[in-house]
């Protein structure tokens, strides 16, 4: 069994400088942003970041190892609840979650703490969950992975002591912001970069080919597709523990089949696979949902937004089903951050 | 018999009814396209919300049952050759996301068109009465409902063993070159069995507004979900196989509820998908085993 | 009763056929012999209209009726009586032998000749009469081959296609399907047999075509070409 690890790819000093000389330029303007927009579009931007994370870590698991997962909005929930949880003011505690254990009544952590700890939850969770899943294949696999979905909102909904029920978790404290969730983006974009470009992204890229040869080739196709769906979960339950700091309030039903659909849109449209692709699409899904919102309103047509995204995934699967990127970034991208041609472009 | 276990059978069997009509179209269509086909649940909610406003219009039952297997048949024809015939062939992932997109679209343009609240829904006064057979009592609903299903079922297998069609949808299902090169108008027997299928989801719509009472856009996602539980406990590709698994799973959640303390009823949904996992990992070919390929 | 010429096929960026071009005439068997990957079976698949090619012509000419196999649908062309018997047999392994044979009538209406023609299908390979009830996957290899003829025959064939229906077949087996396919020749159907078992195709063929890499390179009477040398080296197995 060949060990896998994060081999420095030749990436040259200069893709590195040229990742952190972009990822300030970007900060500028955010804070360029937050300067002069409202409040409203600051928070449409915070969104938009954790979108686009979410987009990128669903690759993780659909993208580059082809396990055709819809469960990312089931490790949300449980990284919103958990770290909800951890920074809840002990004060409210008491009332609200009766049935917490005495440590974590007694608790109040500030956000990295315990958005760190939401996320080690969910990984954790998705290690459990993921032997018997990943067992299975394809549509089967999607459909287990919905039914996690179902499974985690009935807990959240029944397991009224620790998560308040039907009626969810509000009153959150507001301890994220636009910046949170630029780092964040930061964060998830550099770790998917680096590892696509390394011998795991290409024993993930391997597995999700042909797992029969990658076998052959001493990949060890179980730990893999193990591996992703835990890194997916990592990140998308940091992320359910952000947005949940952002808007304060989350309910069982708030990360439901309809994100995994939509998420599932941004990875297709993007391309599965590309990380490029999966921000671009991120970026423009989220965009127009907001912008068709006043006109939803408007016309009184509540859901219009949603019947354009779907109709729109569905002309991309007819007509150009590898997305915008196949699963290969951009060329210039990848001479200006290194990065060798990964050669899976459809 | 005790009344509460009489109760808690015509219960079991009366959703199982329901799962089960669900359950054998899901089954057909996998059968003969091998899709999963994710929007099949909304034809539930298509069914319930025609048989609500033909309630409103008038229309005597009998002709409702009639419009509501007509409507549900044309609705799945209109699903298939407008949005699943484009991407026959496809991988098998493809077709999936495609059903999602579907459902979504119709979920939607439902919520759209009719608000996402609660309607009501009651059949006739009589049908709410209680029988009562030799000791103990049962809702006239949950009887017509096994009762009607039955027939529907008979009906089925007597199309799809005993005639031209229904052979010709069997061997397509089974493989779909060879009855192309024997002369089988394959789309056309495609549609057929979609129409078929959908029909009989609509019929449980009806009947699951009966039986609930309330109905709202987004009712089909957990009759979906749990048909495919169904068919995966029944045997994927069996129609048999489908309708058993949906009589069994109907049984098994009423049982699930009945015999857990009342906090736990909630998890009843969970409790199905939990099922489902174990189902897959340990009798993934299902419990009623024929003869049956792994596509997947 | 078949005129094939310039066929041109391609599988995804692979071109398969290349100008391929035969003939066929009416009661006459004619095989189509060549190693394994030489382009035969596309060339049925191209026929039947499973295939479409890129460029040429196949006719077939019937009754009177001409049907264009490169723009027709395989449905029209069963109907006209252009019949593929695939390769592998591809029966409907979880139907009856009789469902079977019941899907190769498909096309025909008239209940009574349907059941004159299963008659006969059944006198001719008893086996299935006595197995008529069972899956066909429970049926051994020859008694599938028996079966996928039996039910292309209940089609009533005007031009049979036969692929390789000696594949995976004991010798023994492969005698009685030649034998059927020998009687069939002398009802009078025309037949278009592909094989790699060269010799027993050549014995009985009146025309033979030799296919490589996608091109006919040889063609003559079944005879002659089973006393040509290239093909008794390459196909015959005899050392020069």
């Amino acid at each position: 069994m060949s060990k896998i690890a994060l081999e420095e790819e030749g990436v040259p000093v200069r893709g590195f400088a040229a990742a952190a000389f972009t990822v300030v330029l970007m900060a500028l303007l955010v804070w360029l942003a937050q300067a002069s927009l409202s409040d409203y579009v600051v928070a449409l931007l915070a969104i938009l970041f954790l979108n686009a994370s979410l987009a990128v870590s669903l690759n993780f698991t659909n993208g580059f190892t082809g396990l055709f997962s819809l469960g990312h909005p089931a490790f949300m929930t449980i990284g919103a609840y958990v770290s909800a949880i951890l920074t809840y003011p002990v004060a409210r505690k008491s009332t609200m979650l009766s049935g917490l254990p005495e440590l974590l009544a007694a608790t109040e952590l500030p956000l990295l703490p315990s958005i760190l700890i939401a996320g080690v939850v969910g990984a954790l969770v998705a290690l459990v969950v993921g032997f018997p899943v990943l067992r299975l294949r394809g549509h089967y696999l999607a459909v287990a992975t919905l039914g996690l979905i179902v499974i985690v909102q009935g807990l959240a909904t029944n397991w009224d002591g620790i998560t308040r029920g039907g009626s969810g978790l509000s009153g959150i404290p507001r301890l994220a912001n636009v910046w949170w969730a630029f780092g964040f983006m930061v964060v998830v974009i550099a770790a998917a970069w680096r590892i696509k470009f390394s011998s795991l992204g290409r024993a993930m890229m391997a597995t999700r080919e042909n797992e029969l040869a990658a076998e052959c080739t001493g990949i060890d196709t179980v730990r893999i597709r193990m591996l992703a769906f835990v890194l997916g979960a990592f990140f998308a339950a940091i992320a359910g523990a952000l947005l949940v700091h952002l808007i304060s309030v989350v309910t069982p039903k708030t990360y439901s089949v309809l994100l995994a659909f939509n998420l599932v849109v941004m990875v297709v449209i993007g391309g599965a696979g590309s990380i490029t692709g999966a921000v671009i699409a991120a970026s423009a899904i989220t965009v127009l949902s907001e912008a068709l919102r006043p006109i939803e309103e408007a016309v009184g047509l509540y859901g219009l937004s949603q019947v354009i995204v779907a109709l729109a995934l569905i002309l991309v699967l007819y007509f150009r089903p590898q997305g915008l990127f196949g699963s290969g970034e951009p060329a210039f991208l990848r001479r200006f951050f290194g990065g060798n041609r990964s050669g899976y472009t459809a | 018999m005790s009344q509460y276990f009489f109760q808690q059978l015509v219960n079991g069997l009366s959703l199982g009814s329901l799962y089960a009509l669900v359950a054998i179209g899901f089954s057909m269509i996998y059968g003969i396209v091998r899709l999963i086909n994710f929007a099949h649940g909304d034809l539930v909610m298509i069914g319930a919300f025609s048989t609500l406003a033909m309630i409103t219009l008038g229309v005597p039952w009998p002709l409702i049952l009639v419009f509501v297997l007509a409507i549900g048949a044309m609705a799945g024809m209109v699903i298939e050759s407008v949005a699943f015939r484009p991407i026959r062939g496809a991988p098998q992932v493809t077709g999936f996301i495609a059903t999602l997109a579907v459902s979504i679209v119709i979920q939607n343009s439902a919520l759209m068109l009719l608000t996402g609240q609660q309607r009501n829904f009651v059949f006739p006064a009589f049908m709410r009465q209680r029988i009562s057979l030799g000791g103990v009592n049962a809702a006239l609903t949950d009887l017509v409902i096994i009762g009607l299903t039955l027939v529907l079922i008979t009906c089925l297998f007597f199309i799809v063993y005993r005639t031209r069609l229904g052979t010709a949808m069997r061997a397509t299902a089974e493989n779909l070159m060879a009855a192309r090169l024997m002369g089988v108008a394959v789309n056309r027997t495609i549609l057929a069995a979609f129409a078929i299928g959908s029909a009989l989801a609509a019929v449980a719509g009806l009947f699951w507004g009966g039986k609930f009472g309330q109905i709202d856009p987004l009712l089909g996602f957990v009759p979906g979900l749990k048909a495919f539980v169904a068919c995966v406990i029944g045997g994927v590709g069996s129609i048999g196989g489908a309708m058993l698994g949906g009589y069994i799973l109907g049984l098994a959640e009423v049982l699930f509820v009945g015999l857990l303390p009342q906090e736990l009823s909630g998890y009843r949904d969970a409790f199905v998908f939990l099922l489902l996992i174990v189902i897959l990992l340990v009798k993934p070919s299902g419990l009623f085993v024929r003869h049956v390929e792994d596509r997947a | 009763m078949l005129e094939v010429s310039g066929l041109n096929v391609f599988r995804g960026a692979t071109h398969v056929l290349k100008d391929v071009a035969f003939e066929v005439a009416r009661g006459e068997l004619a095989a189509l012999i060549g190693a394994n990957g030489a382009g035969k079976s596309t060339t049925l698949l191209a026929l039947s209209g499973l295939l479409r090619p890129r460029s040429g012509q196949a006719v077939m000419r019937a009754d009177g009726q001409e049907v264009d196999l490169t723009r027709a649908s395989t449905e029209k062309i069963v109907r006209s009586g252009l019949i593929h018997c695939p390769e592998g047999r591809q029966i409907f392994q979880s139907l009856t032998v009789a469902e079977n044979l019941a899907m190769g009538g498909y096309i025909r209406t008239d209940k009574a000749e349907i059941a004159a023609a299963m008659d006969e299908v059944y006198a001719l390979f008893p086996i299935l009469k006595e197995r008529a009830s069972l899956a066909a996957g429970s049926l051994s290899g020859g008694e599938q081959m028996m079966l996928a003829i039996g039910r292309a025959l209940l089609a009533a064939p005007k031009l049979l296609l036969l692929d390789e229906p000696s594949l995976g077949l004991a010798p023994k087996v492969v005698e009685t399907i030649f034998d059927v396919i020998a009687r069939l020749k002398a009802q009078g159907v025309t037949i278009l047999l592909i094989e790699q078992n060269a010799v027993m195709a050549l014995e009985i063929a009146d025309r033979a075509y030799v296919m490589e890499n996608g091109r006919i390179v040889l063609s003559g009477t079944g005879r002659s070409l089973a006393g040509n040398d290239r093909v008794r080296q390459s196909y015959l197995g005899v050392p020069l």
